[in-house]
């Protein structure tokens, strides 16, 4: 069942990151992107990341309520250039080796040591462990919001 | 059974694919994205070495740090994004001459 849903999020990651990297259309790299930070949001809940995981899936969310909600605005600030990207599809594959064996590197000495502990990281923990990161999250939240509102009122303003 | 080399290989993909969106973007959103890309592969990759080497409490702290660098350049980029777009609109800076 976890390996399943581990290659059913995986296959929805590269999917949107092949859809957000080669897309023609801005649109359609924004959109992707939404879909990536979902994939993502489930290879951290298969790593027992539950928190993060939902604080991923509620900025996702709300991402695309925005994107959905403020589609006219958007679409005024995204210039379609039409131009492709040319594909070099060996350059990428070595930037992603050097990338993994960069990323191995720390790893490759405890590796037969690993094992993945389901230990207790419940939503219990919001009120003790995390309490720092809430107020922190919270805080930015109130910057993005902010200032948000500062750019809609300058436009309503002009 | 899933090992770690799985989540690396993935991170590894998605971070190559964010460097190859960021080398190559020609609008201003792109940019942004590809960020978030890079960002996104660097979370799965300390979620999985910490997931896997035992759920230390360092891992949490160092995914909250990224988290908070990524949505801050997130809202960063945007607010810049709009503001050189309204500076154009306006005529506050002049548009870059094209090269030749």
């Amino acid at each position: 069942m976890k390996e399943s849903l581990f290659y059913i999020f995986a296959s929805v990651t590269l999917l949107a990151a092949f859809f957000a990297a080669f897309s023609g259309e801005v649109k359609t790299s924004l959109k992707a992107a939404v879909y990536l930070m979902s994939g993502i949001t489930g290879l951290l809940l298969l790593l027992n990341f539950h928190l993060f995981g939902l604080f991923l899936i509620l900025f996702s969310l709300l991402l695309f309520s925005l994107v959905i909600l403020l589609k006219e605005r958007i679409s005024v600030y995204l210039h379609d250039t039409g131009a492709v990207a040319k594909v070099n599809f060996v350059s990428l594959l070595l930037i992603s080796l050097i990338s993994a064996i960069l990323a191995g590197l720390p790893g490759a000495a405890k590796w037969p040591q690993f094992d993945i502990m389901f230990g207790p990281n419940s939503i219990g923990l919001i009120f003790t462990k995390y309490f720092a990161a809430i107020l922190g999250i919270g805080l930015l939240v109130s910057v993005i919001i902010s200032a948000g509102y500062n750019i809609l009122k300058n436009e309503a303003a002009e | 059974m899933t090992g770690i080399n799985y989540y690396i290989f993935i991170s590894a993909l998605v971070f190559g694919l964010g460097l190859y969106t960021l080398l190559t973007a020609k609008e201003a959103i792109r940019v942004i994205i590809a960020l978030v890309m890079l960002f996104s592969a660097s979370l799965i990759n300390i979620a999985a070495f910490s997931g896997f080497w035992g759920f230390n409490p360092e891992g949490q702290l160092i995914m909250f740090a990224v988290t908070t660098v990524c949505l801050l350049n997130l809202a960063a980029g945007i607010v810049l994004f709009v503001n050189n777009f309204k500076m154009y609109k306006n005529n506050l800076i002049k548009e870059p001459d094209p090269v030749e």
